[in-house]
């Protein structure tokens, strides 16, 4: 009765690689046809088509997690389309060779995938006859069946590096392009970069210029006395909210919920309006005051979470060793939560030092501008002609680096903070 | 295209300055001196005059950021389509006005005379002897024929943007009278002066009335309390009370007011209480500019829907998929989670800027693809262009906070699917998204929220563009974008704090969800 | 119903960690083996081997004859029952019970009525009859262990395979469950293997126990064969409760005497039972506590009470002399001996039954009886 059981769950760990491999070649050209209907390459999209198509047969012939059925005509269908992507593929390459613009990275990477797999298809397809026959005995099966297991994990890993490898080449594109971009002669955005030509000119120029540092130093001023402000009012409301249970706490909590998801458009216009009033415009003060207000309910809510993980029998036995509230508050609480302090500040500094609308909106004296109303300008106003796509480039990879480098070492942190600041604490 | 390009007349003087406000009394400052003090009045325009041309029935009026040496060089920007001019001026002995043009709402002003064009164009230009105001004609000026200069102010220019113009003259077969094509550049950089400070009073009487009120309150409530312990709970949490009532709950309520009231640039803080007009106006035929029957109210609104759905749908889509593929034991996670976390660590605003620099007809994306699409000028690639844009920048949130949840599944739970030979897919379906929604509904709601308020990507990006027309929303504009336009670039507050207010409805829609899915309002005891 | 096979199975983690070493074992169809010993021991890995969770390093492991080596784990014929029983938390019981039957594709396919009637036979089985509509979270300990057996009978498996399935329960539930299964394996005779870490649960349920020890098995016999004839010290000092007495020592001339005491070598001696009469040397002596008899107050005993534990049907007692730790069980002691014991006298005298006393080498190992 177990005696078929190895040729019962047996497929060819070759077709079932090539299977993997296909439906990375098949994301590939669906980018093909999607890149030759951009370019309005009428034919090129017409090969991709049907690369498509030859791609989808192979991958959907064999079913993922059933043990495949061989059936003979599976045989025909997968041998032909894996000659058909191949020869398809290599078409495209001459086709796309024969263009005025000629072959491209682009091409090549879009076509190798189909071609590789295609032929892998056509390789795995032949040696494995016998199996889609229905024909393969039960030694071979068992044989079969170890290979699969001492291949698939290398197969499978390969499979998700490749498409780890896109993923982080589409995250990385932007920043990418943008250090090259810092790196070329000349401030315009059909830069040609190459490693010859790399200069550090525009690094000098914003190093060395003084509105660049300007801008800067608003934004580490306004940052840094948000964060002070900022944790100074929302420390103690927090520990209230946490340790005491008085009338009016839960509609005082949820309004500092609810504030959260009120629309900044909303507030916008009366705010400027109001801070207008008041004589706030274009002064640090009023952005300080702005963006402690802003980031006041997650700080809050942050900080609450935390105090209501320490327990109440600390401070009960701290008041029995006979401290004062005050000493409890600066002796037990306060060191207990520096951690959710470092957090908490992080995120206010990060929120006002990222902050645009508000910052754009207050602003209009551009020597009071911070650094993402300032970078935006160089880029979209003309103060002597053209933009400075270059100089823009160079100030973003300065001021990057360190953000990115923040984001990095408290990611945890930072990802739970956003989740659990909006989310109930 | 329009075969060959056809020249201007006029030696065209090109004054700089901005706005119909009538309070504009400064003089134009010069090019090179950056310094806008713009508080108000940012309706940027160009002032530009030129000399007509005999026979001409019609004067095609171009302008673009880029600067073009033909006609077939415009790229159609945030303002305009290509091959067709961003304004034009009949020539006509009829002179018919358009009853569908409210005298205030004429936003191309223009001027006509026999008279030759004045030295100078400064803000102070007023209708004096010989100059006389035209009349209208869908929209667009009609002048007659014996008139000899124009002068005009070119709406909708950025503020601060060079741009450039060129006036095209066209004759009765509707070709060009003259050949060549001159090409002027001017940037709209002048200041207007500073109304005089309102009587802010009021404000901050409000705001005295509300910290006094809550003081008193609190200190009632503090005798009041029944215990002794619990009480100084009041002194903790009042000065963070205080805050958030007058820096978010008075102007919230101030903005609710706000709308109810003509308020706007010009006449600055003496708004009078006008009921629900603005409402009506929103929706009402006079802000429809372009004549399309919709003054631009669902466009958004649809636009926004599209973009926020498409977002977070996106967002959560590759999130699960990126975090399942990461958690699914790959050799060099960390590394990997590192490289994918960059997208969400870059600040936005450099995210953005990157991204229009990269989507620039004349950028990487083109060079790369070797294909030749205005990504940010086309209606649908703009379209398209601002979601993919924040797609990229969202992705790593979800991936990251989707791959803790996964993390927090228990493992053994796969290995009994295993052994029961449960398929991959029925693995996902079954086991792996049932235990991701507690996780992965508030997140998509909490992503609506921030995504529906999400204003710096389509700013940076298109500016609303492409098509925005005064007092129009544009094509890629969502409802908070048009909000910043209507209240800081036409000045109307009281209409822009209208639409926030119809903005803040629907929100509530989204974030009472979001509270009852996650319970949050049942704040813990 | 199913046999089972070991190999010479090995699993290495890294050169570093063998988890299990060399393990040959071949259950019999029907029958009911627990792997026991102390955690790291190997054997909830090789459990997990068998249930193709893990992989084989090398060596075989066979069902039925057939070597599942590389067959996925859906494909060997086996229902686990995993520690933390591993339940779907979203599903109710029904759905958890009938899950993994709905999810078969192809030839393995199960039409709606043969789910139907398998989730209920075995919720009938089971007791959970009532409690179908429930989701895991509503359900007591016991009621979720049941619905992890349940989950892996309605497979019907030919091997049931369970990892530590009591240890989540308190004590008394645990006694009832183990009474339990053991009538459930004697109604559907499934070959069952069962890992615990408990000796009781070995000693009751099996047919045979495999005692594992640093991934090395120990002993594979009968729960009573290996209780009372112990292959290695190790397996001595694992099974009972108190473990058996082991006294280094050596013997010479049949008589054995203490090696490790402080005072000297005539401080324990004890002549050594005829079974045992070849042995000469190094040697450690073993003898179970129950079968130590005690003499309080006698003038020849030089031991002394250093603690007692006393369980109410039995009172544990043990004695130290001059560096030799051993304990007795002394079941109802009568109130004058309770009274000594309490007094912690000195001057007891040690007897041990010769039929019990059992005879390790210098290595550890058994000494073959004569």
């Amino acid at each position: 009765m177990r005696d078929n059981l190895a040729v019962r769950w047996w497929t060819p760990v070759s077709l079932r690689a090539v299977a993997s491999f296909g439906w990375i070649s098949l994301m590939i050209a669906l980018f093909m046809c999607a890149v030759s209907w951009m370019r309005g390459d009428d034919a090129g999209l017409t090969t991709a088509l049907m690369v498509v198509i030859a791609n989808s047969v192979i991958v959907f012939i064999l079913p993922e997690d059933v043990p495949a059925r061989p059936v003979p005509e599976k045989f025909a269908l997968f041998l032909v389309s894996g000659a058909s992507m191949t020869v398809l593929s290599l078409s495209y390459i001459i086709h796309r060779s024969d263009s005025s613009v000629g072959l491209t990275l682009v091409d090549y990477w879009t076509a190798a995938p189909s071609m590789l797999v295609g032929a892998a298809a056509v390789i795995a397809a032949s040696r494995s006859s016998r199996w889609f026959m229905g024909k393969a005995s039960t030694e071979e099966a068992l044989n079969g069946l170890a290979r699969s297991r001492k291949h698939s994990g290398a197969i499978i890993q390969t499979a998700k590096q490749i498409v780890l490898i896109h993923l982080g080449i589409f995250a990385i594109l932007p920043p990418l392009w943008t250090v090259m971009l810092s790196l070329s002669p000349g401030n315009s955005l059909s830069m040609d970069f190459s490693i010859s030509t790399a200069t550090l000119e525009h690094y000098e120029k914003m190093w060395g210029s003084e509105r660049f540092w300007g801008w800067f130093w608003n934004s580490i001023i306004v940052s840094v006395a948000t964060t002070i402000f900022g944790l100074t009012i929302a420390f103690p409301a927090a520990y209230g909210f946490s340790r005491y249970r008085f009338y009016g706490r839960k509609i005082g909590l949820f309004m500092f919920l609810i504030v959260q998801m009120f629309p900044g458009a909303l507030i916008l216009v009366p705010y400027f309006i109001v801070m207008k009033g008041l004589g706030l415009l274009n002064t640090y003060a009023g952005l300080v005051v702005a963006y402690s207000v802003t980031a006041l309910p997650l700080c809050v809510w942050l900080m609450k979470g935390f105090f209501d993980t320490i327990p109440r029998e600390l401070e009960e036995a701290a008041r029995v060793d006979g401290c004062s509230q005050m000493q409890i508050f600066s002796r037990i609480i306060f060191p207990l939560s520096l951690p959710a302090v470092a957090v908490t500040c992080l995120f206010s500094f990060l929120a006002a030092w990222n902050e645009y609308l508000l910052a754009l909106t207050f602003l209009s004296d551009t020597d009071r501008y911070t650094l993402p109303v300032g970078l935006a300008s160089m880029v979209s106003s003309a103060q002597a002609g053209d933009s400075y796509w270059g100089d823009f480039a160079a100030a973003s990879i300065l001021i990057s680096i360190p953000v990115v480098l923040l984001f990095i070492t408290f990611q945890r942190y930072l990802v739970d903070g956003m989740v659990a600041g909006a989310v109930k604490g | 295209m329009r075969g060959q390009t056809a020249g201007i007349t006029a030696a065209a003087l090109l004054a700089l300055l901005l706005l119909s406000s009538s309070t504009a009394q400064a003089a134009p400052t010069p090019v090179t001196e950056m310094s806008i003090d713009g508080d108000v009045d940012l309706n940027n325009r160009v002032r530009y005059a030129f000399q007509t041309v005999p026979e001409s029935v019609k004067y095609d009026i171009y302008y673009s950021d880029e600067s073009f040496n033909n006609l077939s060089e415009i790229v159609p920007t945030a303002s305009s389509v290509a091959g067709f001019p961003d304004a034009w001026i009949f020539v006509s002995e009829d002179q018919a006005d358009d009853p569908s043009i409210q005298e205030t709402l004429k936003f191309f002003r223009c001027w006509w005379s026999t008279t030759i064009i004045p030295e100078t164009l400064a803000t102070d230009f007023q209708i004096e002897e010989g100059w006389s105001e035209p009349t209208f004609s869908t929209g667009m000026p009609v002048i007659p024929p014996d008139a000899t200069s124009v002068v005009c102010d070119l709406p909708g220019i950025v503020r601060g943007q060079q741009v450039y113009v060129a006036t095209v003259a066209i004759d009765e077969d509707g070709s060009s009278v003259t050949e060549g094509l001159e090409v002027l550049s001017a940037i709209t950089t002048a200041e207007s002066e500073r109304p005089p400070d309102p009587d802010m009073t009021r404000v901050y009487i409000a705001i005295g009335v509300i910290v006094g009120g809550l003081c008193l309150t609190a200190l009632v409530l503090y005798f009041l309390s029944p215990s002794r312990r619990e009480r100084s709970g009041y002194l903790f949490v009042l000065p963070a009370i205080l805050l958030l009532a007058t820096l978010t709950f008075y102007p919230v309520g101030y903005g609710i007011y706000l709308s109810f009231t003509d308020e706007s640039a010009e006449n600055y803080g003496e708004g009078e209480f006008i009921g629900l007009d603005n409402y009506e106006l929103l929706f009402s035929d006079e802000r429809d500019y372009d004549g399309d029957g919709d003054p631009g109210f669902w466009r958004t609104f649809t636009f926004t829907l599209i973009w926020t759905f498409g977002c977070v749908i996106m967002h959560m889509l590759l999130g699960v998929l990126f975090a399942m593929l990461l958690e699914s034991g790959i050799i060099g996670k960390v590394a990997w989670r590192t490289i994918l976390l960059i997208p969400w660590a870059v600040p936005g605003y450099i995210s953005v800027i990157m991204w229009r620099g990269m989507l620039n007809r004349f950028g990487w994306v083109n060079g790369i693809l070797t294909s030749d699409i205005d990504y940010l000028g086309l209606d649908s690639w703009a379209k398209f262009s601002v979601i993919f844009v924040n797609i990229w920048m969202g992705f790593s949130f979800m991936t990251m906070t989707t791959s803790g949840a996964l993390a927090g599944i228990p493992r053994d739970m796969y290995e009994a699917a295993n052994i029961d030979g449960v398929g991959r897919y029925h693995r996902f379906r079954h086991l792996t998204l049932p235990q991701l929604m507690p996780a992965l509904v508030p997140l998509s709601l909490l992503g609506m929220i921030w995504t529906f308020n999400l204003f710096h990507v389509i700013f940076l990006m298109t500016g609303g563009g492409p098509d925005r027309f005064y007092g129009e929303p544009g094509v890629t504009d969502i409802l908070v974008t048009f909000v910043y336009d209507i209240a800081f670039i036409d000045g109307e507050y009281g209409l822009g704090a209208a639409w926030s207010v119809i903005i803040f409805l629907m929100l509530i829609v989204f974030s009472t969800a979001y509270l009852v899915v996650t319970k949050a309002g049942e704040v813990d005891g | 119903m199913a046999e089972v096979g070991f190999d010479s199975v090995w699993k290495e983690y890294d050169s570093d960690s063998v988890a299990v070493k060399d393990l040959t074992i071949k259950v019999e169809s029907g029958e009911f083996v627990v792997l026991v010993g102390p955690s790291g021991c190997g054997k909830t890995t090789s459990l997990r081997m068998l249930a193709g969770l893990e992989e084989i390093t090398e060596g075989n492991i066979s069902i039925d004859g057939v070597v599942v080596n590389d067959l996925p784990p859906k494909a060997r014929g086996i229902g686990m029952v995993f520690q933390s029983y591993a339940l779907y938390p979203h599903m109710n019981v029904e759905r958890n019970l009938s899950f993994g039957l709905r999810m078969q594709k192809g030839a393995e396919r199960l039409d709606k009525e043969e789910i139907d009637s398998r989730v209920s036979d075995a919720a009938e089985l089971l007791g959970l009859t009532e409690y179908l509509d429930r989701l895991p979270k509503n359900l007591s300990g016991g009621q979720r262990q049941r619905v992890a057996l349940g989950r892996a009978l309605v497979r019907q498996p030919e091997v049931l395979l369970m990892d530590e399935p009591l240890s989540n329960l308190d004590a008394k539930l645990r006694n009832q469950m183990r009474i339990e299964l053991r009538r459930l394996h004697e109604e559907l005779g499934t070959t069952t293997i069962y890992v615990t870490h408990d000796q009781i649960e070995a000693m009751t349920l099996a047919d045979r126990i495999v005692i594992m020890n640093e991934g090395r098995m120990q002993q594979f016999s009968t729960p009573l064969e290996a209780y009372h004839h112990p292959s290695n010290t190790f397996v001595a000092s694992f099974l009972g409760t108190p473990p058996m007495n082991l006294v280094k020592g050596n013997i010479s001339e049949g008589v054995f005497f203490a090696t490790d005491s402080d005072a000297g070598e005539k401080t324990f001696t004890m002549k050594m039972p005829s079974h045992y009469s070849s042995f000469e040397g190094e040697c450690t002596l073993g003898f179970r506590p129950e079968n130590t008899a005690l003499k309080i107050g006698d003038n020849n005993g030089n031991f002394k009470i250093a603690g007692f534990e006393s369980l109410g049907s039995e009172t544990i007692v043990h004695l130290d002399h001059a560096g030799i730790r051993i304990s007795a069980v002394w079941h109802r002691p009568g109130p004058e001996a309770n009274r000594q014991i309490m007094d912690r006298k000195s001057n007891v005298r040690v007897e041990i039954d010769e039929s019990d006393m059992r005879l390790f080498d210098s290595e550890g190992n058994a000494v073959k009886e004569v």
